[in-house]
Formats: C-alpha cells, sequence, structure tokens
C-alpha cells in the first residue's frame, strides 16, 4: 500500500505537482537568528526558475533548501523550477513566465549570460529583485546581466581547490580530469582551474572525456587512458559516486586495477556511498558545493533584501567546501537525509 | 554518383561485379573469385572496414597491440553487440527497436531494486530484471503487429515510456545492489588482462545467432519476413509470430545487459542506457544490414560493434580529444551505407 501511495505520489510530481510535498519539513533551526523577530509570515511569494531538474537527486536537494527557508520565512514558493532534463530554452521560457506572474523576488541560475541577460533585465526594470544561483553568469562583473548578486561554487576556484588537495599529498607524476559533459560551463570550469593549478605547479594534466550516461563505456575509456598513461596518479572526477554513470564508471575501473587508494583522487558533491570511500581512503576528498545551502540562502537572502535593502556586496562562495577524513563522519547523517 | 565513375572505380579496386542473387545464394557467397565473394556478403564492407581501423589504430597508438587494449576493446563491444546482434534479426525481419535503451535502463534498475524494495533474493532479482524484459518486447510486438502501428512509433513510444517509469520508480535516487552477491559474477566476472566475462556471452551469442540465422529454417523465416512479406505468408511464413519473438529477443538482450551492468556496478540511476539505441542501429547499418529489412548478417554487426569498440579505445590511446569519438562515427555510419550501396549497385549493373 505504502508503495503504491509512494508511485502515485510520484507520478504526480512528475507533471509537477508535488514538488512542493515531496520536500522536506526538517525544522532549520540552524537558520541563523538575524531575522528571527520577523520570522513569521512575511507573505513574499517568491518564484525559484533554476534550470535544475528538481525531480534529480541534486534538483531535490535544492528544492529542499528553498522550502525550507520558505517554511522559515513564511515565504510562499510559486514555482521551483524544472521536472525534466535542462534546455536553455526551457529554462528561459520558465524565467519568463515567473516575470509575467509577478513575484515579489526571483531565484534563477544563469547558464549563459546573454540569453538570461534581457529577462533578468526586465525584471529588474520592474522592480522585482533577482538572485542568481549554482551557476554565474560567466561575463565579467561589469558586463555580467543586473541580478543583485550571486550564490554558488565558482568552478575555476573549485578545481584549483581539487589540484591543491593533491598536491599536499606530493606532487603526480601526471593528473587528469575526468569530464562527462564537454561543454558545460559548470564542468568545464571545474577542470579549467585543476588543470591551471596543476600546469602552475610543472605537472603533466590533461583533460579526458566519457560518457554521462554509460558506465561501462566511462570504466573502459578510463581504462585505456591508464594502459596509455600507466604513471597516472591523481584523478579529479566531478561528481558523486552511486549512481553517476560516469564517476561509477571511473570508481570500477580504479577498483579492478587495483589503483583504488593508490591514486590521489578528489571528486566533487556528496553521497552516502562517496563519504565511504573518502573514510575509507579510496578518496582523498570530495568538494561540496553545497547546494541545499544555495536554495537556503537565496529566499533568506531575498526576504532581508525585501524587508530592509541588505545585500552583500560580492558573490556568495558556497563551495568546494572541502570534505576529508577528518571531517566525513559528521557529514554521513546528512547525506543520508539527503540535505547534501 | 557518376555511371562511369562508379565502374572505373570498381575497375580500379578489382572487384568482378557479381549476378544478382538470391537473398539465400548471396549469403552463402555465388561462388568466384574471393573479392566476388566478398561483394556479394552483407558483412564485407565491415570486413574491409574493420581491418581498416585495426591497421590505423596499430600503427597510430601506441598501446593498441596490447592485451589490455584488446580487452578494453571487446568489453567496449560486447555489449553493444549483444543487443545490437538481436536488433539485427529483428531488422532483417522489417522492423525497428528503439526502446532498448530504456528497457535496459528498467532491467538494470530492477536487479537492486526488487532485492531492497521486495527483499528478492539474487537470483530471483536476475530472473525479475530478464522476465520484465522479455515482456516489454512482447508487449511492444503485440502492439506492431496487431494495432498495426509501425514500429518506429510504438518502440518511440517503449523509450519514453520506460525511461518515465524508471523515473517514478526511483524518484530520480539511485539505487545500490545490496551485500556483494557472488551469483551476479555470472554475468560480471572479472577474468585477469582486463577481459570481462561479457566478453564471453558476447561472442557464444554471436555464433549462436549467427548459426540461428543462416543455417535453420526459422532464420530464412526471418529473412523472408523482411524481404518480401506477402510472398512469405503465401508461403506460410508466420510472419507476426517470427517479429513478436524478435521483439522478446531483442528486448530480452537489452534486459541481459541491464543485468551486466547492474552486476558490475552495482549502482543504478535513471540515465542507465540512454542513446543506446543509436549506437546499436549505428552498429547493425555499419555491418552492412539493410535498414528495409531482408538482408543483414550477425557478423556484420559483431564487426560494426568491434569497430565502435576499437575507434572509441583507439581514440584515447593515440590522445585523440573524445569529442572527435560521435563525429568519426557519424562519418563512419554514412561511409558504411555508402559503401555497401556501392556494392549493391555493382551487382545489379551486371544483371
Amino acid at each position: 500500500m505504502m508503495r503504491l501511495r509512494t508511485v502515485i505520489a510520484v507520478a504526480a510530481m512528475a507533471v509537477g505537482l508535488a514538488v512542493l510535498s515531496a520536500c522536506g519539513d526538517d525544522d532549520s533551526d540552524s537558520a541563523g537568528s538575524e531575522a528571527s523577530s520577523s520570522a513569521a509570515d512575511t507573505g513574499y511569494e517568491i518564484a525559484s526558475t533554476v534550470g535544475i531538474n528538481v525531480t534529480s537527486p541534486f534538483g531535490r536537494v535544492y528544492a529542499r533548501g528553498v522550502n525550507d527557508a520558505a517554511e522559515r520565512y513564511g515565504v510562499e514558493i510559486t514555482n521551483m523550477g524544472l521536472t525534466e532534463d535542462y534546455t536553455e530554452q526551457k529554462a528561459v521560457d520558465y524565467l519568463n513566465s515567473a516575470i509575467a506572474s509577478k513575484p515579489d523576488g526571483i531565484i534563477t541560475a544563469v547558464y549563459s549570460g546573454k540569453a538570461w541577460e534581457d529577462p533578468i533585465k526586465r525584471a529588474v526594470d520592474q522592480g522585482i529583485p533577482v538572485i542568481d544561483v549554482n551557476s554565474a553568469d560567466p561575463r565579467p562583473s561589469d558586463e555580467r546581466a543586473p541580478y543583485l548578486f550571486y550564490i554558488g561554487e565558482d568552478g575555476v576556484a573549485t578545481g584549483r581547490t581539487a589540484a591543491g588537495v593533491i598536491l599536499d599529498e606530493g606532487s603526480p607524476q601526471r593528473a587528469v580530469c575526468v569530464i562527462s559533459f564537454p561543454g558545460a560551463f559548470a564542468q568545464e570550469s571545474r577542470c579549467k582551474g585543476f588543470l591551471d593549478e596543476m600546469a602552475a605547479n610543472d605537472v603533466d594534466a590533461e583533460k579526458l572525456a566519457v560518457s554521462p550516461s554509460d558506465p561501462t563505456k566511462a570504466a573502459e575509456t578510463f581504462r585505456g587512458y591508464l594502459t596509455n598513461n600507466p604513471e597516472t596518479d591523481a584523478v579529479y572526477t566531478l561528481g558523486p559516486l552511486g549512481g553517476d554513470p560516469a564517476w561509477d564508471g571511473v570508481h570500477t575501473a580504479l577498483s579492478e586495477e587495483g589503483k583504488l587508494g593508490e591514486i590521489k583522487w578528489v571528486t566533487n558533491d556528496l553521497s552516502t556511498q562517496t563519504l565511504d570511500a573518502v573514510k575509507s581512503g579510496d578518496l582523498l576528498a570530495t568538494l561540496d558545493q553545497q547546494i541545499y545551502l544555495q536554495g537556503y540562502l537565496a529566499v533568506q537572502s531575498l526576504v532581508l533584501f525585501l524587508q530592509n535593502g541588505f545585500q552583500p556586496t560580492s558573490d556568495i562562495n558556497t563551495g568546494g567546501l572541502v570534505v576529508d577524513s577528518t571531517n566525513a563522519a559528521e557529514f554521513s547523517k546528512q547525506a543520508e537525509d539527503r540535505l547534501r | 554518383m557518376e555511371r562511369g565513375a562508379a565502374e572505373s572505380a570498381a575497375e580500379t579496386i578489382g572487384t568482378p561485379p557479381s549476378e544478382p542473387l538470391p537473398i539465400r545464394a548471396r549469403l552463402r557467397g555465388g561462388g568466384g573469385s574471393l573479392a566476388e565473394q566478398l561483394a556479394a556478403r552483407p558483412a564485407a564492407g565491415a570486413a574491409v572496414a574493420t581491418v581498416a581501423v585495426f591497421a590505423l589504430f596499430s600503427v597510430w597508438a601506441d598501446n593498441f597491440l596490447t592485451t589490455e587494449s584488446l580487452a578494453t576493446t571487446l568489453t567496449l563491444s560486447a555489449e553493444l553487440g549483444i543487443v545490437a546482434m538481436a536488433v539485427t534479426l529483428l531488422m532483417i525481419s522489417g522492423e525497428f527497436d528503439l526502446s532498448v535503451g530504456s528497457v535496459l535502463g528498467v532491467s538494470s534498475l530492477l536487479v537492486p531494486y526488487s532485492m531492497t524494495e521486495y527483499s528478492l533474493p539474487v537470483g530471483l532479482a536476475v530472473v525479475v530484471a530478464l522476465a520484465a524484459a522479455v515482456t516489454i518486447g512482447l508487449l511492444q510486438g503485440l502492439v506492431v503487429v496487431y494495432g498495426r502501428i509501425p514500429s518506429f512509433i510504438v518502440t518511440l513510444g517503449g523509450l519514453l515510456l520506460w525511461r518515465s517509469v524508471l523515473q517514478v520508480l526511483t524518484e530520480g535516487f539511485s539505487v545500490t545492489v545490496p551485500g556483494d552477491p557472488r551469483l551476479l559474477d555470472f554475468f560480471s566476472y572479472r577474468l585477469g588482462n582486463g577481459f570481462n566475462v561479457s566478453v564471453i556471452w558476447f561472442l557464444v551469442l554471436a555464433v549462436l545467432l549467427s548459426l540461428f540465422l543462416t543455417r535453420t529454417g526459422p532464420g530464412n523465416w526471418i529473412f523472408a519476413s523482411g524481404g518480401n512479406e506477402r510472398a512469405a505468408r503465401s508461403f506460410g511464413v508466420p510472419v507476426d509470430r517470427v517479429r513478436i519473438c524478435l521483439f522478446m529477443l531483442t528486448a530480452g538482450a537489452a534486459g541481459l545487459v541491464g543485468v551486466m551492468q547492474a552486476a558490475r556496478f552495482t549502482s543504478v540511476d535513471t540515465t542507465r542506457g540512454a542513446n543506446l539505441e543509436f549506437e546499436a542501429v549505428a552498429a547493425v547499418v555499419i555491418g552492412g544490414t539493410s535498414l528495409y529489412g531482408g538482408y543483414g548478417s550477425v557478423i556484420g554487426t559483431l564487426l560494426g560493434c568491434l569497430m565502435i569498440g576499437m575507434i572509441r579505445n583507439g581514440l584515447v590511446l593515440a590522445g585523440v580529444s573524445s569529442y572527435w569519438y560521435t563525429g568519426i562515427l557519424g562519418l563512419l555510419l554514412v561511409g558504411a551505407v555508402l559503401i555497401n550501396r556501392f556494392i549493391a549497385r555493382m551487382q545489379a549493373r551486371v544483371a
């Protein structure tokens, strides 16, 4: 019976109805006290129009952050995000219809500056403040779309951090950044940071593209790379273990080649399996961009701005937070609860 | 292509045009010189191209001729090959299956899902996964045959529907096989030197399917169904039953690969199998099988898959950016069709 109900609930979500109910109701008692006096029912309507598929594991953690903050501040979230895979067209359409509904504030994710510039300008002209999460306008700060500020990861900085974690263990002979969506800004910028930092330390490093959807191809491509470059002793992958075909493929190849624990390996994002690999020493570290925090802070920041015009004067960098053997245990419960 | 150019090209490569033979005779080769026999076989173009690709990477890529590299190529070819060979039979019978990737995903998921949600033992979970795949094939086959809807449409619907079922069941999250059941080694065991047990499945199935297609009565029915359907029916070939069985075979093959992936990688997410349908059709067509049915071979598809595996692996070994991979596959696909058409025209011209 329970299962049937779950299936029905999820089916409903697939048509975008149950997004709100699907998200957690944990108390967010650590949310900070600065807004506590005005916490209850601010009554603002905020549209979250990010091009993140909120039915994906990653997107659901984001939606949960948004909903937890909305509950804390009595904000109504008028829509949430895509319920299908991202395309630029869909994401921008979605932003446009959000503007037409005249909310008090908008959260969006800018994946390419140009396409988002006009809609964001239009929103700002109408007096609707916009906050950008997850992906910043890649252009210089004086040319970018006129959102208030950006909350999220700086991909290049994260890639540099990944390289730093490896270099701290001693200089590798050869390092490789494994990418599964070549051309995707978030992945490319992480690789760029990683490769730049390795090059600055005179380490041979390059980028390897593997299949995003077929773990066998990913594993064999990676194994082929190791065959050809047996001196490779550092790897940077861009996502969590336990489901994503690309990273599971690399994981399996490393395990089958007996290189786990021997090769210096850093990845991105959290999952139970990723944390287990950090604890067992297979992974040096994982870098968490804290997507829950992005959703939560975006709602909270809009409330603070709408109430009293508060705004930070620079972007808020939510990570790569380094999760290694020293702190992995602390995050296990949160990964299980899908807060990270 | 200009007629004259085609003829002079034919002379240059020294391939005397053979007479147009009935399908079965063509498959056995029509006698005559080796070149003539090769030109009369569906896999001829693929065989030449396979040797060319192999030679290219042997020279170009440093470690291409190592055991590990061979293992990688075969493992890459094996899973695609198991699906593509079944698709070959289906396409020879005149039908398509675009749903193989989604079916692979569903059956792959059902292994860990039925173990975690319904506490089934691993053996039963594998049976459930394979049975689900074969049932999907049966359903799609029935709709195609009795609903008289083109298989392109029915299986395109299947591609979308089964992918959605996968997402509904998992709520978007991935599912992991609990424990470390040894039974799954049957589908994913590492044989040493990088060889995977999937390669054995691949080669054994290749031999079985090829013999079935070329040496048995039902195999002949497959050609007849896709060649001239009306004639086949008037000779008493059970065209509908043949096609339904082939839909089940194809879905079952996708299911088998799904189980293999669940066994090797233990976690299954909702993207599993995506885009497999394109690569499978590409492998079949590169192998010389006709898009219009009635003509083709399992060996050709096997070669097509080996080529795809070699290119994928060879580009990595040659240090070429893998951004080139799909582009080269696209060129190979169109090139293969051109070569096959060229051979067919040569045969027709002499008639």
